[in-house]
């Protein structure tokens, strides 16, 4: 076993060595899925922005929310959303998609994934656009709690990236993988407070606290709205990002030099 | 200096099937491995068994022990489905053998497929570029060769052509001198090679010889005894993922033609 851990570390740094290789590679995949358009990876922008007025004109419409705090934050929610069902679709796929080229260049297994992974980062600072745009409209101003953000955000990657590369060594071994979770993502979507508030639920809003997810879009959304993440946020965030990754990566050391033997 | 050395090595596949390959069939039932019979025997390919856990596994290299050190220039040659490209993914360390051991000194650099990381719509200059930094090249050590990279291909204004334009040839021409800038410690060559012209398989020839005479090692899988014969100073030939014969090109060479006659 320490034979394995000791060539899945080597992996791991040796994918962050080459680190031109994902670049280039995620940065290409971009390219060529908005090759010739006009706005380029701005249309995700734009994606986002029209279902931000969609859900918010509804949102006022049947549950009277009031638009000024509402638009804010269903911004943060649905930008989250679509840089993490992406990310976990896409990062399940990872080596079921690079097949063709697993077996022919020796290339780091988690350089697969770091490529994902990086791609749906730099698509996420585009979709971050809709913040500015929102926030100067309804004069979001930054608190002291958006200092938070670069280590909330960490926590946030760091919790997106083990159960990638998780369902990335479930999928290649078994298809039915990537179907479930795509199934699954659409289930979430209805059971994370992306476009309702917790309060909502009144007494039953605990429950949405047993959903991950729930902690992971709060890791976003808190420092950017301006409210102290609460000690049970900090809690999950951190436990799962020690045990989850632990664990994922024990599993990768021992089944890593089976994926090409799976394809 | 660059060594590789083979101890027993077996490459075995495991075939799925639709039903083996799903969660719920590996959670229920693993029945159906068992309808394949044994005794068909096939003229292609390894062979064809059940493993400890009743699963259809195809060996694909089978118990293979070899050397290869400093000078030599291997050509694998054996019929479809000998084990050749196996063995060539096994020394780029891509297909991690299950049982046996393999030292592998040196890096690989390998050249098995020929449109891998690179972007259709780029042009020449820039698949030279990706193809570059797929191997591991800095863009300074790009940048420096690029003058012999080019020259070497001989693609002139295609360069700033989209490479959806090129014929495989072009591409292998690409390919070749990028694989090449730089001396590669071990070249690795899948069959692709072919695809060049005669006057590309010359001044590759030329090329390969400024580096592989004193150190280093090149393997080519191929089909081609042209290839092997001015190419490479060994050859070995691959039988249903065993090594039939190793060493003397023209010995190796006649042990293929009597296997090919049957």
């Amino acid at each position: 076993m320490r034979q394995f851990l000791q060539s899945a570390w080597e992996d791991l740094a040796k994918s962050l060595t080459d680190w031109r290789v994902w670049h280039l590679l995620a940065w290409q995949e971009i390219c060529q899925r908005y090759r010739r358009s006009t706005l380029g990876p701005f249309w995700l922008t734009a994606s986002v922005g029209v279902q931000l007025i969609a859900i918010g004109v509804f949102g006022r419409l049947v549950f009277r929310f009031d638009l000024e705090n509402y638009l804010a934050f269903l911004a943060v929610g649905l930008v989250f959303w679509s840089f993490w069902t992406s990310a976990i679709t896409e990062g399940s796929n990872c080596f079921i998609n690079a097949a063709s080229m697993i077996v022919q260049i020796k290339r780091p297994f988690t350089s697969y994934l770091i490529q994902v992974l990086w791609k749906n980062i730099i698509i996420l600072a585009h979709t971050s656009l809709v913040f500015v745009v929102v926030f100067t409209l309804y004069d979001v101003a930054p608190t002291k709690h958006l200092l938070w953000l670069p280590v909330t955000l960490t926590l946030l990657i760091i919790n997106t990236v083990w159960p990638m590369l998780l369902l990335a060594l479930l999928s290649v071994r078994y298809r039915d993988v990537p179907v479930m979770v795509q199934n699954m993502t659409s289930i979430l979507f209805w059971t994370t407070p992306i476009f309702f508030r917790k309060e909502q639920l009144g007494r039953h809003s605990y429950l949405l606290d047993f959903n991950p997810l729930t902690h992971l879009l709060e890791a976003m959304r808190k420092p950017l709205l301006g409210i102290p993440l609460s000690e049970l946020n900090w809690a999950v965030l951190i436990g799962m990002a020690i045990i989850g990754s632990g664990v994922t990566f024990l599993i990768f050391a021992r089944y890593r030099t089976r994926v090409p033997y799976w394809l | 200096m660059a060594e590789i050395i083979a101890k027993n090595i077996n490459v075995q596949f495991p075939v799925f099937d639709s039903h083996n390959r799903s969660l719920r069939h590996a959670l229920v039932l693993n029945r159906l491995a068992k309808k394949i019979s044994p005794d068909k025997e096939s003229n292609v390919g390894g062979s064809i068994s059940l493993n400890s856990h009743d699963q259809v596994v195809i060996s694909a290299l089978d118990d293979l022990s070899f050397t290869m050190k400093d000078g030599d220039r291997v050509g694998i040659i054996g019929h479809n489905g000998a084990g050749k490209t196996t063995l060539l993914r096994v020394l780029c360390e891509i297909y991690i053998p299950q049982s046996g051991n393999l030292t592998v000194d040196g890096a690989q650099t390998p050249m098995f497929a020929l449109n891998d990381g690179i972007d259709p719509e780029a042009t020449g200059f820039e698949a030279i570029r990706s193809r570059g930094i797929m191997l591991g090249l800095s863009p300074a050590v790009i940048k420096a060769s690029i003058n012999d990279i080019v020259e070497f291909t001989e693609l002139g204004d295609y360069l700033d052509m989209p490479v959806r334009t090129y014929s495989t040839g072009m591409m292998v021409r690409l390919v070749f001198a990028v694989a090449t800038a730089i001396k590669p410690e071990i070249l690795l060559m899948d069959e692709i090679i072919g695809a060049g012209d005669a006057s590309f398989i010359e001044k590759a020839e030329v090329r390969l010889k400024t580096f592989v005479d004193s150190a280093n090692i090149m393997v080519v899988a191929t089909h081609s005894m042209d290839i092997v014969r001015t190419w490479c100073n060994k050859a070995m030939l691959l039988h249903k993922g065993k090594i039939a014969e190793y060493g003397d090109v023209e010995k190796v060479i006649s042990a293929y033609h009597s296997v090919m006659a049957g």
